[in-house]
C-alpha cells in the first residue's frame, strides 16, 4: 500500500507569518526522507500538511500521483508517531495498536490478531493486555510505531521520534526504526532538528530553513557537499574559510570573495612547521587541545583572525601541539575541499533535489 | 483490628481511596519513625473541635427527649415527605446541574480568550458572592411584579401571569445557579487538561468525532463530571436559604424543617435526630460514590 508522496509547490501561512514558502519534494516508495532544520523551519507544518492536520494556501499534496489536499485526515490513511506518542492511556497496549482498525469498523477478532502481530514486529510480543502507563519510554515509543503501521498506511510520518527518549536508547531506536521501516517497505517522512538522527536513519536528508528546503540530498552527499554555508555548518562541524579569487586570504581589500571553502575537522592533520607550505595549510597558534575519549579536539587561532577546528583519532600524535605555541594544520587531500560558490555564481541558486 | 495491619501491603484498597488516604494518615500518626507527625496534629484537633463536638452534642441532644427521637421523626409524615423532597430536589438539582455544567465547560474551552475571560469572571463572581444575596436576586427576578414581570411588560406581555414565586419550579433557576461554579470548575480543569496530540492521533488514525470523543475526551471529562456532580448532590442535600426564601413553607427542606423544630416547636431532640440522619445519609451517599467513582481521588 506504500506510495510515492509528491509536494508540489506547497505554501502555508498561520497569522501573518509564511511558514512554508512553496516547498516541493519527491519521495519515492519506500524512501525514507528526513526533514532536518531548527525550530521554526516548516518542518512540523510540512508533516502535517502531509497528515491533512494543517489546511495549505496553495499547491499540491500526492499520494502516487494522486491529489489528496482536500482530502479529511480520517481519509488519508497515514501513519503518524507524534512527539508525545499520544498513546490513548485507558486502552491497553493492544486496543491502542489496532485503534486504526477500531476507526475503521473493523471486527473484533481481526484488530487483536493484527495488534498481535504489528507488536510481534517492534519486538514487544506479549505485550497487548498491558496499559501505557506501565511501559518504559522506548516501549511506548514501540507501541506508537506499531500503531501507526498497524493499519498498511500509505505513508509513515514520524514527528521528532526520538524527542522523549534518553541518548543512548535513542541511538539503538534509530537503527531499530529504520530497519522496520525497511521490512515494512513503508514511504517514510521523519521530522527531526538532530542531525545524527537525520543521518542515520534517512535515504535522503532535506534540509529546511524559514519555511525553505536548502538541500536535499542522500546523507554522505549532504555532509560531503552542501550547497551552502548554512548547510555545511548545520550539519556537523565545519571550518569555513573564504576564497578571495581562488586563493585563501585576500592580496589587498580589492579582491572579490569567489566562494567559501569547506573543510571538516577530521579532514585537517598537524603537519611539521618546517614543512614545504601547500595549498591547504594553515599557520595559527593552538588554543586548545582537548581529549574526547574517541578522538582529540583542537582548535587553534589563524594569523587572520579566525579559528580552525581539527579532530583527530585518539590514537594519534599531539606532542606537536602545544597551547599558546605555533603549529600547522593542513588538508593533505584537495579532493576533501568541498568549495560552496556564492548564489550569483551558480546558474542553479540551491541544489533542490540534487542526485541521491 | 490494629491500624498497622491495615497498612500492610496487600490490602485491597487502591492507593488514592479515600479509605487508603485515611489508613496513611493513621499510620502516619502512629508510626514512631515519623518525625513529622506532629503536623498532622492541628487538623485532627480542628476536625475534633470543629465536628466531633457538634457531632456529640447532637447525639447527646436527640437522646435527651422524653421519648425516641429518632422513632418519632420516622413518624412524622411531614420529615418523611421534607426527606423525599430534599433528595429529588438535590438530584433534579445535580442532573441539571451537571449538564449546564458540561455546556459551560465547552463554551468555556472553545470560546475565543476575550469571551473566556467574561464566562470565567461571571462564574467567579457569582461563587463568591453570598448565596444570601444571590437567592435573594431571584427572589426580586420572580416576585409576581419582580423583574421578570417588569421585563415581560416591556416586550408587551404584561398579560403574562408570573407563577414562581414560592413554588417548586421557582426554586431550581436559583439553586442551578448557585450550584453551577462546582459542576464547571472540575470539568474545566479537565477539559484544559486534555492532550490535544491525543486528539490529532485520534483524527489521523480516522476516528471520527464520536469516537474521538469517547476514546479521547469522554475518559478525561467523565471523572470530574462525576466529582462535581457528588459535589453538588452532597452540598443540595443540605439547601436551606435558596427553598426558604423561594421555595415558601410548602416547599420544606429536610435544612428548613430543622430549623422550624428547633426555632418554632421547641423540639431540640427532633431537630438533633433530624439532623443525624441528615448527615448519615450524606456520609453513605458519599462512601457509595467513593467506592464506585473514586471521587477522592479528583479531589486530593
Amino acid at each position: 500500500m506504500t506510495v510515492a508522496l509528491d509536494i508540489d509547490d506547497v505554501r502555508v501561512t498561520l497569522g501573518h507569518n509564511e511558514v512554508l514558502k512553496g516547498v516541493s519534494l519527491s519521495v519515492q516508495p519506500g524512501e525514507f526522507v528526513t526533514l532536518l532544520g531548527a525550530s521554526g523551519s516548516g518542518k512540523s507544518t510540512l508533516l502535517n500538511v502531509i497528515a491533512g492536520l494543517q489546511k495549505i494556501d496553495s499547491g499540491h499534496v500526492l499520494f502516487d500521483g494522486e491529489n489528496v489536499e482536500r482530502r479529511s485526515p480520517q481519509k488519508r490513511n497515514v501513519g503518524f508517531v507524534f512527539q508525545s506518542y499520544a498513546l490513548f492511556p485507558h486502552m491497553t497496549v493492544g486496543e491502542n495498536v489496532s485503534f486504526p482498525l477500531l476507526a475503521a469498523r473493523r471486527p473484533a477478532k481481526e484488530r487483536a490478531a493484527v495488534a498481535r502481530e504489528t507488536l510481534e514486529l517492534v519486538q514487544l510480543g506479549g505485550m497487548a493486555d498491558r496499559e501505557p502507563a506501565s511501559l518504559s519510554g522506548g516501549q511506548r515509543q514501540r507501541v506508537a510505531l506499531a500503531r501507526a503501521i498497524a493499519a498498511n498506511p500509505r505513508v509513515l510520518l514520524l514527528d521528532e521520534p526520538m524527542a522523549a527518549l534518553d541518548k543512548q536508547l535513542r541511538e539503538h531506536m534509530q537503527v531499530e526504526i529504520k530497519s522496520i521501516q525497511r521490512r515494512v517497505g513503508i514511504t517514510t517522512i521523519a521530522v527531526t532538528h538532530d542531525q545524527t538522527e537525520a543521518l542515520t536513519m534517512s535515504d535522503r536528508v532535506a534540509i529546511m530553513h524559514d519555511g525553505c528546503f536548502v538541500q536535499m540530498a542522500a546523507p554522505t552527499e549532504l555532509y560531503r557537499h552542501p550547497a551552502t554555508e548554512y548547510v555545511a555548518k548545520f550539519l556537523g562541524e565545519a571550518n569555513l574559510v573564504p576564497l578571495y579569487d581562488g586563493r585563501i586570504l585576500p592580496v589587498d581589500g580589492e579582491e572579490q570573495k569567489t566562494g567559501t571553502a569547506v573543510i571538516r575537522p577530521e579532514d585537517l592533520e598537524v603537519l611539521p612547521l618546517d614543512a614545504p607550505a601547500m595549498a591547504w595549510s594553515f599557520d595559527g597558534i593552538v588554543r586548545v587541545v582537548s581529549f574526547q575519549g574517541d578522538r582529540f579536539r583542537i582548535e587553534m587561532d589563524t594569523s587572520d583572525g579566525r579559528v580552525l577546528v581539527c579532530t583527530l583519532p585518539s590514537t594519534a600524535d599531539v606532542s606537536l601541539l602545544v597551547p599558546g605555541l605555533p603549529a600547522r594544520l593542513a588538508c593533505t587531500d584537495p579532493e576533501r575541499v568541498h568549495i560552496i560558490f556564492p548564489p550569483e555564481i551558480l546558474a542553479q541558486p540551491l541544489a533542490v533535489g540534487s542526485a541521491v | 483490628m490494629t491500624l498497622r495491619q491495615t497498612t500492610e501491603p496487600g490490602a485491597t484498597t487502591a492507593p488514592g481511596s479515600a479509605r487508603a488516604r485515611l489508613t496513611r494518615f493513621a499510620a502516619a500518626l502512629s508510626s514512631p519513625s515519623s518525625e513529622r507527625r506532629w503536623l498532622l496534629w492541628p487538623p485532627l484537633a480542628f476536625f475534633a473541635v470543629m465536628l466531633g463536638i457538634p457531632m456529640v452534642a447532637l447525639v447527646v441532644t436527640a437522646l435527651s427527649g422524653e421519648g425516641n427521637a429518632f422513632a418519632e421523626i420516622f413518624q412524622l409524615n411531614v420529615f418523611v415527605s421534607a426527606l423525599i423532597r430534599t433528595f429529588v430536589l438535590a438530584l433534579i438539582v445535580t442532573a441539571v446541574t451537571v449538564v449546564f455544567g458540561l455546556i459551560y465547560s465547552v463554551g468555556l474551552a472553545v470560546a475565543p480568550s476575550w469571551l473566556k475571560w467574561i464566562l470565567l469572571a461571571w462564574l467567579f463572581l457569582s461563587l463568591w458572592t453570598s448565596v444570601m444575596v444571590r437567592s435573594f436576586g431571584w427572589m426580586l427576578i420572580e416576585l409576581p411584579l419582580g423583574a421578570l414581570h417588569w421585563f415581560l411588560s416591556l416586550i408587551g406581555l404584561s398579560e403574562v401571569k408570573i407563577e414562581l414565586y414560592q413554588t417548586t419550579v421557582g426554586m431550581y433557576p436559583a439553586m442551578i445557579a448557585v450550584m453551577l461554579p462546582f459542576a464547571v470548575l472540575p470539568v474545566v480543569a479537565a477539559i484544559e487538561s486534555l492532550d490535544r496530540e491525543q486528539l490529532r492521533a485520534a483524527v489521523v488514525y480516522g476516528a471520527g468525532p464520536l469516537l474521538a470523543i469517547r476514546t479521547v475526551v469522554l475518559p478525561v471529562v467523565r471523572p470530574a463530571l462525576i466529582s462535581g456532580g457528588v459535589l453538588v448532590f452532597v452540598m443540595s442535600l443540605g439547601f436551606y436559604v435558596t427553598p426558604l426564601l423561594l421555595g415558601g413553607p410548602s416547599n420544606m427542606t429536610i435544612s428548613g424543617l430543622i430549623n422550624t423544630q428547633l426555632n418554632t416547636a421547641n423540639r431540640p431532640d427532633l431537630a438533633a435526630a433530624m439532623s443525624i440522619v441528615l448527615v448519615a445519609a450524606t456520609m453513605l451517599i458519599y462512601l457509595v460514590a467513593d467506592r464506585l467513582f473514586k471521587v477522592s481521588e479528583r479531589w486530593g
